[in-house]
């Protein structure tokens, strides 16, 4: 079935919605730090989850417009927060898989293993010798 | 055109399926495996990367139904589930074969520990298991390796049980501490769940499977088995219809027809297999195809210290388990046992399994990876019929056909169950040091049930050898026959189910049963 592209709005309001699961701070720009927005348009736009992501983003439109008479992309920080506590309640489903891609964009990448003390692979480089002993 | 056919079709090339497939092939019989998932070379298909689970997790639609919604984790491809699995093998408990009997919940099973018990330490050696058997163990009995020895994660988790009055030990594992069969020892690198490109952990693929294609098995992957066959007049099945990687169906005859697909795709093929004899799905007279689906309740508990865990360093589970609460104990209000295991995960699994929370709460939990502990604390679920797998009446699979559909509520006890696991998991990480604990996510570890074994062709799908009460050359072979789920990790029993329905088979087609 024709999946209709996903649109700029669309990329706004997941770029919101993202960085209010992992926002920014002093640590980094959150998941705008690994372009959660751009990347979350891209599977919409190739099929990925389509159903659920057009529900829970229509949802998302509607309790913005309901609760703050704004749109999501113009909500502050708090009003995010407030707005995801509800989908989460509304729409579990879409916020447990929202959750889900974004800590997976976000904890793939090397930038983000470097900062929380996560080497990444390591097979190659033979394993942890020192998994037994004392960490520091 | 004739029909090709073979002795022996085992549907499913997962342990239990690949075990069956190298017994038989050791005694003669011309075995083909079929599986639906690809062939991997795990050290060029599966590097380090939790995209992996992609490749070798079950991703075809499901329907999640039921108050609870439980999802459980399941592998394909050559290898199945032990692609994916983290490799703990602890026996059951005698206890565990007459949970009704003796305590009034759940159901007897046919067969006792004793039944089990050389196939158990047959499985033990061939797969190659190592660790203890622990101070609560049915039996004293020794594993092929020595235990691994406990990770600083471990050491941390052992600190806080001991405190309690709990006995931590090193579990058996399928794991090498040592060289073991031309497969190295572990290096601890941590990634167990994304596929071990080292083969320090056992799988199907280079144990059984190896040992069964050199005995001359054929092992087909990407091969979809949709239809069982059956002759009316005979009673018996006469094979299987499958869809190649390409959608080209085939059709394979078969003496004898071993479904190892587990406890959700057995169940499904069987309801996909219904004739005009059996319109309520092949060799289900009894209606309870599908029935008495069970899963571990299991809380994921986890404890962040002030100085550095890197619990990824290690086996991603087991270093450490505790069976302190594994017998039942009325003073818990509730019946049967739970256990705690050490299990951490790569960081997107450490998210998804931390729950719903979001925002700085969240971010400040993934910088808390390096110092964070975890315990898996995972208790007995019952049976209930009410739980099953039937077939999807709308949703279909990419081939057009009807998913299974997985309806599921925890009973009271397991929930009494899994809450007192947790409680004693928080309890253990605070003593262990902790500066913060929390309780992660609720979720269902393992499926089982849904053909389960018995002595009553109308309460049960297969006999104690997992033949069908129904048709005598359809078997069953994995965690669907199970009556009771135990409070311990499945797959070491299933194996040991496995090779006594092998034996079984391998007898019966001598008197010329087939």
């Amino acid at each position: 079935m024709h999946q209709p592209e996903a649109t700029a709005d669309d990329l706004a309001v997941l770029a919101v919605l993202a960085n209010g699961i992992l926002p920014a701070d002093e640590r980094d720009a959150g998941a705008a730090a690994v372009h959660a927005g751009p990347r979350l348009t891209e599977k919409l736009s190739a099929g990925v989850n389509v159903p659920l992501y057009r529900c829970g983003l229509e949802t998302a439109a509607a309790l913005a417009r309901a609760q703050f008479g704004l749109a999501v992309e113009a909500l502050d920080v708090a009003q995010v927060h407030e707005l995801l506590d509800v989908l989460r309640a509304q729409q579990p489903a879409f916020f447990r898989q929202l959750r889900a891609d974004v800590c997976a964009l976000y904890l793939s990448d090397p930038g983000v293993w470097a900062r929380i003390g996560f080497p990444g692979p390591s097979t190659a480089q033979g394993g942890y010798p020192d998994f037994d002993q004392p960490q520091s | 055109m004739r029909t090709p056919s073979t002795d022996v079709v085992v549907v499913g090339a997962g342990a239990c399926g690949s075990l069956v497939a190298k017994e038989l092939a050791a005694r003669g019989f011309a075995v083909t495996v079929l599986e639906a998932g690809r062939r991997f070379d795990p050290a060029r298909d599966l590097p380090n990367a939790e995209a992996n689970a992609a490749k070798i997790m079950w991703t075809e639609p499901r329907v999640f139904a039921g108050r609870d919604g439980v999802v459980p984790k399941m592998g394909v491809g050559v290898g199945g589930g032990t692609l994916t699995w983290l490799g703990v093998m602890p026996r059951f408990q005698r206890s565990d074969f007459h949970t009704y009997s003796a305590e009034g919940v759940g159901a007897d099973w046919p067969i006792g520990y004793d039944d089990l018990r050389p196939y158990y330490a047959r499985v033990e050696r061939e797969f190659g298991v190592a660790g203890e058997c622990g101070p609560f163990a049915p039996e004293p009995y020794t594993l092929p390796m020595p235990p691994h020895r406990l990770n600083w994660h471990a050491q941390l988790l052992a600190r806080g049980a001991r405190a309690l009055g709990a006995h931590p030990f090193a579990p058996p594992v399928a794991i090498n501490s040592t060289p073991y069969d031309g497969r190295p020892a572990c290096v601890y690198c941590g990634w167990c769940a994304s596929g071990c490109p080292t083969g320090a952990k056992a799988t199907a693929t280079d144990t059984y499977l190896t040992r069964a294609e050199r005995l001359g098995a054929r092992v087909v992957s990407e091969a979809f088995v949709h239809r069982i066959t059956y002759d009316a007049a005979r009673g018996r099945v006469t094979g299987v219809r499958y869809l190649d990687a390409a959608g080209h169906g085939h059709e394979l005859g078969a003496r004898l027809v071993v479904l190892a697909a587990h406890a959700v795709e057995t169940p499904r093929l069987l309801l996909l297999s219904a004739n005009p004899t059996f319109p309520d799905g092949l060799a289900n007279r009894s209606g309870r195809v599908g029935k008495a689906l069970m899963s571990h309740p299991t809380w994921q508990v986890f404890g962040t210290f002030d100085g550095r865990v890197n619990a990824f360093k290690g086996m991603q589970m087991g270093h450490v388990m505790v069976q302190d609460y594994l017998a039942s104990d009325p003073r818990r209000g509730c019946a049967r046992g739970f256990i705690l295991l050490s299990y951490m995960m790569t960081p997107v699994t450490y998210a998804n399994l931390s729950g719903s929370f979001f925002g700085t709460e969240l971010k400040d939990f993934l910088y808390d990876y390096a110092h964070t502990a975890a315990w898996w604390a995972h208790a007995e679920g019952l049976p209930c019929d009410a739980n099953a797998v039937t077939l999807d009446p709308e949703v279909k699979d990419v081939r057009g056909l009807p998913v299974a559909r997985v309806t599921y509520e925890w009973t009271a006890n397991d929930r009494a169950l899994v809450t007192a696991a947790r409680d004693t998991a928080v309890a253990m990480m605070q003593a262990a040091g902790a500066r913060k604990v929390r309780v992660g996510l609720q979720y269902g570890a393992h499926a089982m049930g849904t053909c389960r074994m018995g002595s009553d062709p109308r309460t049960s799908v297969v006999n104690a050898f997992g033949q069908t009460h129904d048709i005598r050359n359809l078997f069953v072979c994995d965690t669907s026959v199970f009556v009771t789920s135990a409070g311990v990790n499945p797959t070491l029993t299933a194996l040991a189910l496995a090779g006594r329905s092998a034996d079984y088979i391998a007898a019966a087609a001598g008197r010329g049963d087939f």
